[in-house]
């Protein structure tokens, strides 16, 4: 035995570190060299041998690498060939994902930017809102107008002991002026506390105080938010004690808030912030106008309007607060006599924040999320399938490959480089897709009125990671599965018979079977949102939309009193009626169905009725009702007669009137709104929708707009058999009465009432349009798979043709299994759909969850579309020579 | 198959012209290179082994050496000695190196004289 036996074993053991081209060639030789060093003896001979080891070591990588680089472009143009020289497969595969991928990014940027985004204050974690709990059963509603009463709030806030802070705001819509220019601003009402409460520090200037809400308009100061400080004021710091025109008061600019503050909305953003002592100052009528005696909205416990946000004290958690809250209310209700709300809810702002008002927001995205996850999962069945298909007929070339000498590695390589080409393709027209979805959805308005156009939305692009992950794995996996059974394959047999194994085939009758259950599901929400979409289009709003343009005004911007305001109204109207093609016009604060300020109404000659009947309510001009076409079902409706000075009159709905009166003698009786004022009801009107498209027979009272006049908006509407000239004829009649005056948002009634179907919009066009998507991706795949059959069998079909089989019996051979997977699937993808569609219930209108139409509507097309996609490929079997299959042989 | 220009080549890093050098003057086998290399430079140039099978890798590739015929048995059984000549094309480029760097000194020697040459 030679010295440095030892050595070159370990050595040549380390060669299996090192690329095979390497370790069979310069390999051993490098060993021997080592070696030689070693035996040569002039250093130490432990040293050299350390040193051979770690050389060895440290040169593998380096050998990889060269190994890797001199051999990739050969092979990167062998797998281009390949995936180009029969495009169809690839190019399917790339695109279905692209539009998994691009779909699941842009709707989960989107759920990210609506719901999981935190608030941008200090230690969100630790805020909570708090709800008022009307009914047990409903959970926590907050209405747009009922929150929390100004004195609970003010009971509340020294008492409750689990939270560091309490803190309420309310927001308004209110008159904004700057420099004589008009317009309308969100302005949020808060309290004192607010700012400290929330820990977000003013960049300029102070926030809102405690001692800012102590006395009721005792202290007109504003803070800016950051975008009203930028557009109107070009970010000046020399803009504190400026004065802001708010409604009629004039406030002093005090501070400005940081840039992206947006309070504790997720989604709007206040241009300015107000003490709430300050609600009589931004006139914003009812309640909370001067006209009452006193300060009712400081006082009143009859109508809740503060949201209430809270902070936790340090290791409490929301169900203690909850707790503490509970003995609070217990202890202030028997003091104050009145009720204030039995039962509270704290629930953690970000949870909160997906309650409430925002529920069916919160549905309605995670019906989104539902989709795209959907249509992720049907986008890798589909390229699993298809890799499937498509190595099954590979199997022969592979098999030669591999008995041409090529290994298994090195075809798993091969593979390997081919799904990644695809992945990279498809993650690429990925991006491209998701930037395109981003844009459609720019287009949309979420549940709420949330503006998807006006969110800061871009591609997350950590979705994006995580969809592409999941798609390339997919890639990965499936399109190895032909290169292990390839080298599996006796490459004898291979070049035999092209033997494609019946191993695949049960599986792709599986992923057949999904496709077609995942596209049905799809189709079957498709079918269910446009024909709610249709029903509420053509739902009972207790008028017809349909003749009928309307257009806004809003005259106190333009400094009108109530007498200019009277003359203006009358003189819009007059020259309105007297134009040819228009029937009648009339004015409204409120065009229904839209969100209304509700106020008690208390019979006034019935003393025994002590509950009041919350009633929506609207100011209108005497021809209202001819100009919706609503009759007047008892007494009259209003007149010039009933003018400022004549004794108050109000025209009821029947649902109000049945509430006011149990006799049904609506007409002559007397009421009192808010317990203040007295009115004489004179008529009875039809019931209309009120708010929503379904609320048909919620009370409504209607006062006369001539009598009472109001400067806030004001809708001059027009019903004429061509209502988009309408809507022209009505901006051209308020330029008339006062050139001054912006008639803004002049259109038809029934772009109004469309935006209210925008969800069923817009689940139709999403659901309709991946649906389409995913039915297309599922035949192509039983095209395939037909298709793979049919080329498989060649030699069989050949034979049974030539033995005179029936063409019936050569379809079921190639078809049949398909066949029984698509129907398998649709069997599948009911009872899924009949189950889903309960969570979408909450969006159909006048349509059933499981709405036969929908239903049938939905699987007929699809099973024909499989039905010609199978046929398609079983007819090139027909089509086969019986001679030339068996010469194939 | 299209026969690389020698000045392609260039300029040749420090190792690949030592290693070149050394199997121009004969035949000689990995260890053989190494020693070579340590002794002409008087032990400034201590090539690694792993380095210099990079090298040997490449110089193959390119053509610019190859493996000799001569396979010595050395004293144990399996240990086969590969040689490594020269090629033509391996010659051309180190004479072509050598022609760059003397025109280069030249020049160096030209500047510090205070003329303005033509560099390269």
């Amino acid at each position: 035995m030679t010295r440095g036996g030892w050595l070159r074993r370990v050595l040549r053991a380390m060669l299996w570190l090192y690329p095979a081209e390497f370790r069979h060639g310069l390999g051993a030789d490098a060993v021997d060299t080592h070696v030689d060093r070693y035996r040569d003896g002039r250093r130490g001979r432990g040293g050299v041998a350390f040193i051979a080891i770690v050389d060895l070591l440290s040169s593998a990588p380096l050998e990889w690498a060269a190994a890797v680089r001199g051999m990739w472009p050969a092979r990167l143009r062998f797998v281009l060939r390949a995936l180009t020289h029969r495009p169809g497969v690839p190019a399917v595969i790339v695109v279905t994902l692209a539009l998994g991928i691009g779909a699941n990014t842009a709707i989960f940027s989107l759920i990210d930017a609506v719901l999981l985004r935190p608030v941008p204050v200090a230690d969100p974690a630790s805020l909570v809102a708090i709800y008022r709990i009307t009914d047990a059963a409903a959970g926590p509603i907050v209405p747009a107008d009922s929150g929390v009463p100004f004195p609970v709030y003010r009971d509340l806030q020294p008492r409750i002991r689990a939270l560091a802070g309490l803190a309420a705001w309310h927001d308004a819509d209110v008159a904004l002026a700057v420099g004589g220019r008009g317009s309308i601003a969100q302005v949020a009402t808060v309290s004192g506390n607010y700012f400290q409460v929330l820990g977000v520090p003013p960049v300029l200037g102070r926030a809102i105080e405690p001692r800012d809400d102590e006395t009721p308009l005792a202290s007109p100061v504003v803070v800016l938010s950051d975008g009203l400080w930028a557009r109107e004021f070009n970010r000046d710091s020399g803009v504190l004690g400026q004065t802001l025109q708010l409604g009629p008061t004039a406030f002093t600019i005090v501070g400005v808030a940081p840039a992206g503050f947006r309070g504790t909305h997720l989604t709007r953003t206040p241009e300015a912030w107000v003490p709430m002592t300050m609600m009589q100052g931004l006139d914003l009528g009812g309640m909370f106008s001067g006209r009452f005696s006193g300060n009712l909205f400081t006082t009143f416990r009859g109508l809740g309007w503060l949201h209430l946000v809270g902070r936790l004290q340090p290791g409490v958690a929301p169900a203690a607060a909850e707790a503490d809250l509970s003995r609070v209310l217990a202890e202030i209700e028997p003091r104050t006599g009145s009720a204030p709300p039995r039962q509270m809810a704290v629930a953690p702002l970000s949870a909160g924040a997906a309650m409430a008002e925002r529920r069916n927001l919160v549905a309605f995205i995670g019906l989104l999320g539902g989709l795209v996850a959907l249509i992720l999962l049907l986008a890798c069945v589909s390229a699993a399938h298809l890799l499937l298909v498509r190595g099954g007929e590979r199997v022969r070339e592979l098999g030669i490959c591999a008995a041409l000498g090529a290994g298994r590695g090195r075809l798993m390589a091969t593979l390997l480089l081919e799904s990644a080409c695809l992945a990279a393709a498809a993650c690429v027209a990925s991006i491209v897709v998701g930037l395109g979805v981003v844009r459609l959805l720019a287009t949309f308005t979420l549940p709420g009125a949330i503006d998807i156009g006006a969110l800061d939305l871009s591609l997350d692009w950590r979705v994006l990671a995580f969809a592409i992950g999941v798609a390339s794995g997919t890639v990965l996996v499936f399109g190895l599965i032909p290169a292990i059974r390839a080298s599996r394959v006796d490459p004898v047999r291979a070049f035999r018979d092209g033997s494609r194994g019946a191993t695949t085939r049960g599986a792709r009758g599986g992923l057949i079977a999904a496709q077609i259950a995942i596209s049905l599901v799809i189709l079957i929400g498709a079918g269910l949102f446009v024909r709610s979409l249709r029903a509420g289009l053509t739902t009972d709003l207790g008028f017809d939309p349909e003749p009928i343009a309307s257009a806004t005004v809003e005259l106190r911007l333009h400094g009108y009193d109530t007498t200019r305001a009277r003359t203006f109204y009358l003189d819009v109207v007059d020259a309105l009626s007297r134009q040819p093609g228009i029937a009648a016009a009339a004015l409204t604060t409120t065009v229904p169905p839209a969100p209304t300020l509700a106020s008690p109404l208390t019979a006034a000659d019935a003393p025994g009725q002590a509950e009041p009947v919350r009633a929506t309510r609207s100011f209108i001009s005497p021809g209202y009702f001819r100009t919706l076409g609503v009759p007047i079902v008892a007494g009259r409706t209003f007149t010039a007669e009933d003018r400022p000075g004549s004794p108050r009159v109000a025209i009821v709905n029947e649902a109000a009137a049945r509430a006011l009166s149990p006799d049904g003698q609506a007409v002559g009786r007397r009421f009192l709104e808010l317990t203040e004022r007295e009115y004489t009801i004179v008529g009875v009107a039809r019931d209309t929708a009120v708010e929503t498209l379904t609320d048909l027979g919620t009370p409504h009272v209607y006062y006369a707009i001539l009598q009472e006049v109001v400067s806030g908006k004001v809708h001059v509407l027009a019903r004429a058999a061509e209502p988009t000239r309408a809507a022209g004829a009505i901006r051209e009649a308020g330029a008339a009465a006062g050139p001054e005056v912006a008639v803004v948002d002049a259109r038809p009634l029934t772009d109004q009432i469309g935006g209210l179907l925008m969800p069923q919009r817009f689940g139709s066009v999403l659901l309709g349009f991946f649906g389409a998507l995913a039915a297309a991706i599922a035949a192509i795949g039983i095209y395939a798979t037909v298709a793979a059959a049919v080329a498989d069998r060649r030699a069989e079909i050949g034979i049974r043709i030539a033995l005179g089989a029936a063409r019936r019996d050569v379809y079921c051979l190639v078809a049949g299994r398909s066949s029984l997977a698509a129907l398998a699937g649709v069997g599948l993808g009911l009872a899924v759909a009949g189950f889903a569609a309960h969570l979408v219930e909450r969006f159909l209108f006048g349509t059933q969850p499981v709405d036969p139409a929908a239903f049938a509507g939905a699987t007929a097309p699809l099973l024909a579309l499989a039905g010609l996609a199978s046929w398609l490929a079983a007819r090139r079997a027909l089509r086969i020579p019986p001679i030339h299959a068996i010469r194939a042989e | 198959m299209v026969v690389p220009s020698p000045e392609s080549f260039l300029p040749l890093k420090t190792d690949v012209l030592l290693v070149l050098l050394v199997l121009a003057r004969r035949e000689r086998h990995g260890y053989g290179i190494l020693r070579d290399v340590e002794r002409r430079s008087e032990g400034e140039v201590r090539l690694h082994t792993g380095a210099l099978y990079r090298t040997l890798r490449r110089l193959l590739a390119d053509g610019l050496i190859q493996e000799s015929d001569r396979r010595p048995v050395g004293p144990d059984d399996e240990e086969r000695r590969r040689f490594y000549r020269i090629t033509p094309l391996g010659t051309a480029v180190v004479t072509a190196e050598v022609e760059r760097m003397s025109r280069l000194v030249r020049a160096a020697k030209l500047i510090r004289a205070g003329k303005d040459p033509r560099l390269v």
